[in-house]
């Protein structure tokens, strides 16, 4: 009987510990005084087999109709995982896209995906671009037989699922998990929040004018507050993007777009929806001085930000401290070795 | 520190009241059977062998009909009395003839009222990847913005031998001010085989001029408001 009890006491320690937060192996996933994650792993636990699946189904060109898009046509691990030199995207036989690729980082704390918010789950965004008929042109159903047609897929799906079948659940559970070990937490800054290293004196400036002018939408340590806000871009005349108020209607929400992250902005240009921008001294040219006025103008930007050549200097050395050679060249963020 | 066949003795009586239980549970609950006939006002839909239309006349040709049915509850005298757990099922008429719902209510339970969600509740639409029904791959899943097409109905029509045109009805939005999730609540006595009919006229009577509705809009609510009244019970 006390054996028993033992036992029972055991597994009801283990269950607690699985419990709280472990993301579904030991190393601690949130990087120190981060705010917690956003995503549920309870539902979608890490593990090494289903994160390997992820990675073969992002570099695959199957998941698109004519099997030459892949997720890492638009989002490339030489460059922060997004599209780099492309304003607009283009996808299966050349179709361009109205949008610009975003940069794939620190995604378990985005409570919502794409420049709209259109996608509320992480594990549901893959879907977007997979069935649009610009992007990769496929349903999920097809790219669901072709891989049940891969005797190589349902090796690794047996191997992360410990089931015959595959589903469209585990085929997007799967991506999830490889796209959420994309983290970025080691640049200099980061470094620097630490105590391990320094700026130099025109980046310790560039810092001060960035939480003086910048930090409000550009929240760190995620340098996003994941917030939809109309950034005085003036409207394009031929996408005649209206941003965030395709979704929800309201005229309130004219010309808003999430806050991007500016961790390795350096090499995640160009800049904006539209990919307008592509240099930084683009952009710190249009806070200062390209503001265009509208209703639902931020009110962050509604007095206009004034930085001198020296100070616009300043503030792009910080920027460059956001680059993490660590994530850019991770050996297990890239094409996987089949 | 008990003796060790004295230990064995209480072990196999737990397992032996274990398994007297379940067997008991097993007795005690009945399966019913709960299926759904589409009608066209008095005309039943009939899946037939061309495999390719649901319902064909000179003014009317239905080409696709699938819908969400979640949350069933039976209540007795206005108190619930059963739910169904994990509750979600997609009645699909597009390939088939779907197969009828199995529920396994307890014998002892009575019950004058069925209850059922028209749709899928807003939690359940933003938690991901789901499998089962509620996989994305069934077609009844937006890509473009996230969230549940409670009902797809889609064919063809014509009126007083105008050109046909055709109708694509996708039904959903869990998010106000366009939520379309409805419950359905249906007087019936407990049976073992229920069948529910449901008349797609009521939602073509109310169809828009462009007949589509695609997106999460007033017209969808209501055409699903028209639908909850769609469904009865002979």
């Amino acid at each position: 009987m006390r054996q028993v009890f033992i036992t029972i006491s055991f597994f009801a320690v283990l269950l607690l510990l699985a419990a709280f937060g472990n993301p579904g192996n030991n190393k601690r996933y949130a990087p120190s005084g981060w705010p917690k994650p956003v995503y549920d792993f309870s539902k979608n636990p890490l593990s090494p087999q289903t994160i390997k699946l992820g990675r073969d189904l992002f570099y695959d060109p199957l998941l698109s109709a004519d099997s030459t898009i892949s997720c890492a046509s638009c989002h490339s691990p030489y460059n922060a995982f997004t599209h780099a030199d492309h304003a607009l995207s283009h996808g299966i036989k050349d179709r361009i896209g109205t949008r610009n690729s975003p940069a794939l980082m620190n995604l378990a704390w985005q409570s919502n995906f794409m420049w709209d918010g259109a996608v509320n789950h992480l594990d549901v965004q893959a879907l977007a671009p997979i069935t649009h008929p610009d992007e990769m042109g496929e349903s999920l159903a097809n790219v669901i037989k072709k891989l049940q047609r891969s005797a190589y897929y349902k090796k690794e799906f047996y191997k992360a699922y410990k089931d015959t079948a595959i589903t469209g659940e585990y085929t997007l559970k799967a991506l999830s998990q490889f796209m959420l070990t994309l983290v970025s937490s080691n640049s200099k800054y980061d470094s620097v929040m630490r105590g391990q290293t320094r700026y130099n004196e025109k980046e310790a400036k560039g810092y001060m004018l960035f939480k003086a002018n910048c930090a409000s939408c550009h929240t760190e340590p995620l340098f996003t507050n994941g917030q939809f806000e109309n950034n005085g871009l003036r409207p394009d005349s031929i996408l005649k993007d209206k941003g965030r108020m395709r979704i929800t209607q309201s005229a309130a929400d004219s010309l808003k777009f999430k806050v991007p992250t500016l961790r390795n902005i350096e090499f995640t240009y160009p800049y904006m929806h539209d990919g307008r921008f592509k240099k930084l001294s683009e952009v710190l040219k249009h806070y200062t001085q390209g503001i265009h006025q509208s209703p639902t103008l931020s009110a962050q930007l509604v007095k206009p930000i004034v930085l001198s050549p020296t100070e616009r200097v300043e503030l792009t050395a910080f920027l460059l401290t956001l680059t993490d050679i660590h994530f850019l060249f991770n050996p297990d963020y890239t094409y996987p070795k089949k | 520190m008990r003796p060790k066949n004295q230990e064995n003795k209480m072990l196999r009586g737990c397992i032996s009241f274990c398994f007297l239980l379940l067997t008991a549970y097993n007795l005690a609950s009945q399966t019913t059977s709960v299926r759904f006939q589409p009608h066209y006002n008095t005309s039943p839909l009939i899946y037939n062998d061309t495999l390719e239309y649901l319902y064909t006349n000179d003014s009317l040709k239905i080409t696709s009909l699938r819908f969400y049915i979640s949350n069933i509850k039976l209540y007795h005298q206005h108190k619930l009395v059963w739910s169904e757990s994990k509750s979600f099922h997609l009645i699909d008429y597009t390939n088939s003839q779907p197969t009828a719902l199995i529920l396994n209510i307890p014998s002892a339970i009575n019950y004058d009222t069925f209850s059922f969600d028209l749709g899928i509740d807003s939690i359940t639409n933003t938690s991901g990847a789901l499998g089962g029904d509620l996989d994305p791959s069934k077609a009844m899943y937006w890509a473009w913005q996230s969230g549940y097409i409670n009902l797809k109905f889609e064919g063809y029509i014509s009126h007083k031998g105008q050109p046909r045109q055709e109708f694509q009805f996708h039904l959903g939005g869990y998010k106000s001010p366009y939520n379309a999730l409805r419950n359905v609540t249906l007087n019936c006595s407990k049976q073992k085989e229920l069948v529910i009919d449901f008349d797609l006229m009521k939602l073509l009577a109310v169809s828009n001029s462009t007949h589509h509705i695609m997106s999460p809009c007033k017209e969808a609510m209501l055409m699903t408001d028209a639908a909850t009244k769609a469904f009865s019970i002979q």
